[in-house]
């Protein structure tokens, strides 16, 4: 059962989230409880040949929960939504995994990120990438102009998650898969809302 | 969620290892939204109709 937040709530979480993420654009380093950089990257496995082909400062400034790559391939060719781009490394690795044919769009809510993704897409010659602001609540794409949507640790951020999910189902073609690397709730939501809305992003 | 979206082969494939606090758990999930096809299946299964 989600809850559901009213207009204030919902202005304080994406506060808090924007505070952080702030920071996280400028160093990732410190703030997570999970991978960040390039040992995250390696950590997880991520293919190797790929992250040869980023830079390294590029690959610095990955956060992220898991490896959505680990949970089926992206083919050469393929449109790719990464939904909470962040400072666009999976956007980057995902570009080089479909290839001059496929493309690959990045979108996030926080404007400090996406001039991280973009300063990122810079350092390489990638030309299949681009980035956008963007709600995971609202997609501002057509139906059915993906064949893939990845996330990592995004959607525990999002107040409205099913919205959000309607929305990746909406942007899929048929047959298209998400891919999400993520942090779920074990057991019932706080009863607290007020604390809930105060701890959202930590 | 995924389930009630509409989603198909809803897999929980991996715990991540890294959990953000104590009531948190890193996991890794994939789901496919069905072929035209797969429709009518995936409505029943929503529906609980095979369980």
């Amino acid at each position: 059962m989600e809850t559901k937040f009213n207009s204030d709530e919902r202005k304080r979480i994406q506060e808090g989230i924007n505070e952080k993420y702030k920071r996280v654009a400028i160093s990732p380093e410190g703030d997570f409880n999970y991978p960040t950089g390039r040992a995250g990257l390696e950590g997880q496995k991520y293919d190797p040949e790929v992250l040869r082909a980023l830079p390294k400062d590029v690959l610095a400034s990955y956060c992220g929960v898991g490896n959505p790559f680990s949970l089926g391939p992206v083919k050469k060719g393929e449109a790719v939504l990464d939904i909470g781009c962040g400072a666009g490394v999976d956007t980057l690795v995902a570009a080089i995994m479909v290839g001059p044919e496929g493309r690959v769009t990045g979108i996030d809510l926080i404007p400090e990120m996406l001039k991280r993704a973009r300063t990122n897409l810079e350092k390489t010659s990638l030309k299949n990438v681009t980035f956008r602001e963007g709600s995971a609540e609202q997609l501002p794409f057509p139906d059915e102009s993906f064949d893939v949507v990845i996330s990592n640790g995004v959607f525990n951020l999002i107040p409205d998650k099913a919205k959000a999910l309607r929305e990746v189902f909406r942007v899929l073609k048929s047959s298209g898969c998400v891919l999400l690397a993520d942090q779920i709730l074990m057991g019932d939501m706080p009863a607290d809302t007020q604390s809930m809305v105060a701890n959202w992003s930590r | 969620m995924l389930k009630e979206v509409g989603f198909a082969d809803i897999e929980l494939v991996a715990e991540t290892g890294f959990n953000s606090s104590p009531v948190t758990k890193g996991v890794l999930l994939r789901a496919r939204k069905p072929a035209i096809s797969d429709i009518g299946r995936v409505e029943m299964e929503r529906k609980g109709a095979f369980s």
